[in-house]
């Protein structure tokens, strides 16, 4: 028996290398191609970019790069610092690099992947939320976190919705109701995800 | 001084116009309950109402009402069109939406607490009151049972314990005042509603959110709030996406208090007990002399 064992070890030990190598594989094939210009660990620097190549309007834009960095001789006064990269290319955080739309300033990998809500309830159990899969989803962070000041693009709910009701202040939506409609109205309008309420709470018992 | 007949039936009908029209002025200035400037409300958007019936069960909860029988997710019972009775205080029903058949439209029903109540005038011995929060509130310790309110009421909305033949009671949405309100806590259904379809606050601030939200979703929303004026206002309003008239909502009840249909009539009533009897004695009094007068004439002929 316990050479079966050992064999069915082995087996699964090579299997778990050869999946490995070729998630390896797969990354740098998806990798962004203006990432690894920027990243490139022989610290050579595109001599020039071409922005705006999508545009109707206006005719693309060649931006000399290596110029820039011999005038600036730091590339952190473009390229913003973040744990994982020295360097990253524009379109890791924003949208579309060359409008300079702002995707985010928190970076996917440090994202957290569930929140747990309504821990509080007597009627139904609490709901796990899978936070990192809506955004893998929307890809846009202001869909759910709106209304927003330049200094903090994602804001907690509860920063602006209070978790209790306040009936002075009726304008304003409390977490509840924040909370249900943004998930059911987006649920609804995409036909996508549950809009029933035992579909998301499990009544407790 | 000598008075004749003619006088004397002059000066009664003058005093008894007079009397008719000054008190009933009076009666419409003291008895106007629209007056309470802080009366709270809710406001029910009913585009946002998704149906879930919690507002039902919390209303049971506060109230210490049987549950529900059968799960909330059933749906079997928005078959039928309900109304509220004396275990449920607030029911929701279900209509078809014309426009898209896929969403209906979901309505709560409950007391919509005017604020000029037909039922607090219809009431003999004062068991339903408009207290100045904006609650129509019931005391069971006085209630004789005539079921008048349920008569009076334009939206059917009291009821009667018909199973229970020792202590019935009349049972209605009592705005949660006693459990809540009085504490400084808000109505069970507002509470727990999810989606924040019910607004409780203030009902001048109700009416100024309810117009923003209109005038900001003009496609969205029909530019009516349900309540506003009808019946003279009630405390409890809603808005709709739907026209109101296919969700049950009674359009056909004017802006007039209900209670002003009888008041001119019924504060006639004690004028007419008093200067009544009082006119017809006067008649008598004088005729009496007048026969007693030509008896004695004819008895002294004689």
């Amino acid at each position: 028996m316990k050479i079966i064992q050992g064999i069915i070890i082995f087996i699964f030990a090579i299997f778990i290398l050869a999946v490995s190598l070729v998630g390896e594989d797969e990354k740098n094939n998806e990798a962004n191609p203006l990432a690894t210009k920027t990243n490139t660990q022989n610290g050579e620097k595109p001599e020039g970019l071409i922005f705006n190549k999508g545009s109707e309007l206006t005719e693309p834009v060649g931006y000399p790069h290596k110029i820039h960095f011999d005038i600036m001789e730091d590339c952190k006064l473009c390229h913003r610092i973040s744990p994982e990269i020295e360097t990253p290319s524009c379109d890791i955080c924003h949208e579309d690099p060359y409008f300079n739309v702002p995707k985010t300033t928190v970076q996917p990998q440090k994202m957290t992947e569930y929140f747990i809500f309504n821990k509080d309830s007597k009627i139904f159990d609490p709901v796990t939320f899978p936070h990192l899969i809506h955004f893998e989803i929307i890809g846009d962070c202001k869909t759910c976190h709106h209304h927003h000041d330049p200094e903090h693009v994602t804001p907690a709910c509860i920063t602006c919705h209070d978790a209790t009701l306040d009936y002075e202040n009726i304008e304003k939506p409390g977490l509840k109701g924040a909370f249900h409609r943004k998930c059911m109205g987006c649920h609804k309008e995409y036909d996508i995800g549950p809009v029933v309420c035992v579909d998301c709470h499990k009544k407790i018992e | 001084m000598k008075i004749d007949r003619r006088d004397f039936l002059k000066s009664l009908s003058a005093i008894g116009v007079s009397g008719i029209i000054g008190s009933s002025e009076k009666v419409f200035a003291s008895e106007d309950l629209s007056g309470y400037p802080d009366r709270l409300g809710m406001l029910t958007d009913l585009i946002l109402c998704n149906g879930c019936r919690l507002c039902e069960k919390a209303c049971k909860e506060a109230h210490n009402l049987p549950p529900h029988k059968k799960p909330l997710e059933d749906e079997s019972v928005f078959e039928k069109i309900r109304r509220p009775d004396d275990k449920f205080l607030t029911v929701v029903n279900r209509y078809t939406n014309t426009d898209n058949e896929e969403e209906p439209v979901y309505r709560k029903v409950q007391c919509n607490h005017c604020d000029e109540p037909s039922c607090v005038s219809a009431c003999l011995v004062g068991a339903l009151k408009k207290t100045p929060e904006g609650a129509v509130i019931y005391n069971e310790d006085v209630c004789i049972g005539c079921r008048y309110c349920m008569i009076a009421c334009p939206f059917y909305i009291p009821a009667y314990e018909f199973d229970d033949p020792l202590s019935p009671a009349i049972k209605k949405c009592d705005f949660c005042y006693d459990v809540r309100i009085k504490k400084g806590g808000i109505p069970a259904c507002a509470e727990i509603c999810p989606v924040e379809a019910i607004t409780f606050g203030k009902r001048s601030q109700l009416i100024e959110f309810a117009t923003e939200r209109i005038r900001k979703n003009p496609e969205k929303y029909i530019d009516h709030i349900y309540g506003e004026h009808e019946v003279g206002g009630t405390s409890w309003m809603y808005i709709s996406g739907v026209p109101f008239e296919q969700l049950g909502f009674d359009m056909n009840l004017g802006i007039k208090p209900s209670p002003e249909l009888t008041r001119g009539f019924l504060s006639a009533v004690p004028l007419v007990m008093i200067i009544g009897p009082a006119l017809l004695a006067g008649i008598r009094a004088f005729t009496k002399n007048r026969e007693q007068n030509s008896e004695k004439s004819e008895q002294k002929e004689s």
